[in-house]
């Protein structure tokens, strides 16, 4: 029967894909995209959906700026930590904050914010 | 027969480093000119460079680390945390903590030790009235399961970073873990906030190791822990050809086969001979202030943890 | 008689000599300030006080990895305050250790003798809770702490007695009695500890902390003999050690157990059996006495054991 094999081949190329955990892992992973739009609000959720992640509020109790140790403000608008007296502003990328000052920006000329894949 | 052409090729990589490396330099900038492995570069070529390794390995990180040390840093990272015995309401700041294994070990710690809390309170409420044990429910935190510890993951990386985020959210770990990105030698934390600060086989990556202990020193409270575990020297001379056998030849052709990347590999290796011993980091580690630091060799010296404390 | 007697008295201070000497060898040698002048002290019959202070601070010395009170060329070791400035007093290292376990010993009744108890006692000076860190995890430190503060406040008591008694204000009691009054004494600064005391007695007899705790213990019952006088010739130097010891360990016990108003079963108990000690002194030979005393001590431990193995909590 023509059929017979014709129906099991694409059976057969259906199991042949990874039923291990490499299946696993890319459904996680799936899962964890879908995930991770939410997942980093927190107690706070703020914009919520892939958008720019919000700090999580208990950071802000510990985070000063790394070159003069001053307090931070949280700007809501550009989700960025503000040291008013040097005029720099830290990014926070996936609700990670980016503390490094070679990534910060300064406020005051408005420059481009540097890349933050500098290290 | 590709793995043994492999191990041809990283044998005579090997052959062709220079026999006799200069291990004067310890991680202290003495001029500008330092050690990356057994190369000589420049401090900022270093911080690239290592960046750059770390950048390549992040995907493979716990991989490698697993096949390296054939499991055993697990139980390393255990016995740390273990030594640690943090009680419930501690703050952690684990720096270099990237893919977040130390921070996952200390949230189940402190999760386990607050169950066994609530468990004696329990026993110990048979006693009371009714109205006491409605009372002391509203003034307890028993909805919290972790009794206010919090952990803060640092490290200056942000693929490993993105890694550890990953993990957390695969494996379910959602409160009491936050994540900053920032560099060691320049710590973005106000002074005496955390309880603990550990810093699990990173403080050799550092480029200004003083810098570094000084900047524990700060952010700690009065009282509060350094804890460094990190790889070391081997004192036994038997053990220690074995180690240096295993180090040069296996480990960068894992890394070649696993990861993809051998030069990342090599270097790690290098690193750690260029690491100081236990002695000498234990006389940075009090010149930086703490006090009653001592350090504990796990494997006859491969590994040394060392520990004190800002009083 | 007499001659024995002064004889007697000369090999105890000798003995007290020695003791000193081998806790100088023991500890770096930094610590031969204490020694010497211990054994200055003993020969010139004030005896005790500098004996007492010097085994409180050793048994007060972390068994791991310490460094001597007073290391000259060493990083001088400061107390700085919360607010970063350095205080007034200069501590060392085992003061604020010292001030550390004070603190802790009132969260025992309710964490038991355990690291969550010391790190509530940092938490209260102002330290983060890490600075349990600085002990061991099961309590060892805090217990040996707690016994070596118990033992001072005892001698404190005893010696206050004893002038009293020499300025004439107080009479000097019996032998029997005095005993009686020095181990109730020294058991009712238990009592506040009482539900957790079976499993600190546990922690004190690991093999790692029988060295101090047995050190510990000697030196409280000889303490006890030595402020008892020397009117009790009857009994001698070793059976008088270990007549006491065993009337203390059982007396312990059965506190544990006791469930009594006031604790009176355990008076009771503890009076019959000095006045046992008191019959047995009477008896025959030193020999056979010694030998009775020697059994008493085994039972007591064997007890000991027996009762400990399967007492988790007061009755």
């Amino acid at each position: 029967m023509l059929r017979g094999p014709g129906l099991l081949l694409p059976l057969r190329l259906r199991r042949a894909a990874p039923a291990g955990p490499g299946h696993r892992r890319d459904c996680h992973r799936q899962q964890e995209q879908e995930q991770s739009s939410d997942s980093g609000s927190g107690p706070d959720s703020g914009s919520g959906s892939a958008g720019p992640q919000p700090l999580e509020p208990s950071l802000l109790r510990f985070l000063v700026c790394p070159l003069s140790k001053r307090p931070l403000r949280y700007e809501e608008s550009t989700n960025e930590l503000i040291n008013e007296e040097l005029g720099i502003a830290y990014p926070i990328i996936d609700g990670i904050p980016n503390m490094v000052p070679e990534a910060a920006r300064r406020t005051h000329t408005k420059a481009p914010a540097e890349g933050s894949e500098q290290p | 027969m590709a793995a043994l052409r492999l191990w041809r090729c990283g044998c005579r990589a090997l052959l062709s480093r220079p026999a006799a490396a200069p291990r004067a330099r310890r991680g202290l900038a003495a001029g500008p000119e330092m050690h990356f492995g057994f190369q000589t570069v420049t401090e900022e070529e270093r911080r690239e460079k290592i960046y750059q390794v770390f950048e390549n390995v992040a995907k493979k990180y716990d991989v490698m680390n697993d096949s390296m040390t054939l499991g055993i840093h697990r139980v390393w990272k255990d016995i740390l945390v273990h030594k640690m015995n943090p009680c419930p309401g501690t703050l952690l700041l684990d720096v270099a903590g990237g893919t977040g294994d130390i921070a996952f070990r200390f949230i189940n710690y402190v999760r386990s030790v607050r169950q066994r809390q609530l468990q004696r309170k329990l026993k110990h409420h048979q006693n009371l009235s009714w109205q006491e044990i409605f009372e002391s429910y509203q003034n307890d935190k028993f909805n919290n399961s972790l009794g206010d510890s919090q952990v803060v993951v640092c490290d200056i990386n942000r693929e490993m970073l993105k890694v550890g985020k990953q993990k957390a959210q695969h494996l379910g770990y959602s409160e009491g873990l936050s994540w900053v990105l920032g560099n060691a030698e320049e710590l973005p934390f106000d002074d005496d906030k955390f309880d603990v600060y550990t810093i699990a086989f990173g403080i050799r990556n550092v480029t200004r190791i003083d810098l570094a202990l000084q900047e524990a020193y700060r952010v700690l409270k009065p009282g509060g822990r350094f804890l460094c575990l990190e790889f070391s020297h081997v004192s036994n001379p038997l053990l220690s050809r074995l180690y240096d056998l295993y180090s040069f030849q296996v480990i960068p052709v894992l890394g070649e086969v696993i990861a993809g990347d051998w030069r990342s590999y090599q270097y790690l290796v290098e690193s750690i001979r260029q690491f100081p011993p236990q002695e000498e980091l234990k006389a940075m580690i009090e010149d930086a202030g703490f006090f009653k630091v001592d350090y504990e060799n796990l494997n006859f010296g491969i590994v040394a943890i060392h520990s004190g404390f800002k009083l | 008689m007499a001659a024995a007697g002064g004889l007697r008295r000369a090999g105890w201070r000798l003995w007290w000599a020695r003791r000193a000497v081998l806790r100088c060898q023991q500890y770096p040698p930094l610590r031969a300030l204490q020694a010497s002048a211990a054994l200055r002290a003993a020969s010139d019959e004030h005896k005790k006080e500098p004996w007492a202070s010097s085994s409180q601070q050793h048994f007060e010395s972390p068994p791991a990895g310490h460094q001597p009170e007073e290391k000259p060329q060493g990083p001088h070791h400061s107390y700085t305050g919360q607010g970063g400035q350095e205080s007034e007093d200069y501590e060392s290292e085992e003061q604020l250790q010292h001030r550390i376990l004070t603190a802790a010993l009132e969260f025992v009744p309710e964490h038991g003798w355990t690291a969550e108890a010391i790190a509530e006692g940092a938490k209260t000076l102002g330290l983060s809770v890490a600075a349990a860190g600085l002990f061991h995890s099961d309590g060892s430190e805090l217990i040996l702490h707690f016994v070596s503060e118990c033992n001072t406040k005892l001698s404190e008591l005893l010696k206050k007695e004893q002038k009293l008694v020499q300025l004439g204000e107080a009479e000097k009691k019996p032998i029997d009695e005095f005993l009686r009054d020095a181990v109730e004494a020294r058991l009712r600064m238990l009592i506040p500890y009482i539900e957790k005391w079976p499993q600190a007695l546990s922690v004190l007899l690991l093999p790692r902390n029988i060295p101090s705790s047995l050190n510990l213990l000697t030196s409280m019952i000889d303490d006890i003999w030595h402020y008892a006088g020397d009117q009790s010739t009857d009994f001698n130097w070793y059976t008088r050690r270990a007549v006491l010891t065993a009337i203390y360990n059982t007396t312990e016990l059965v506190m544990m157990q006791d469930s009594s108003p006031g604790l009176e079963d355990t008076w009771r108990f503890l009076e019959n059996r000095v006045a046992d000690a008191m019959t047995m002194s009477n008896t025959a030979t030193q020999v056979q006495s010694t030998g009775e005393a020697v059994v008493q001590g085994l039972m007591g431990a064997a007890v000991t054991i027996k009762n400990l193995a399967g007492l988790n909590q007061r009755r």
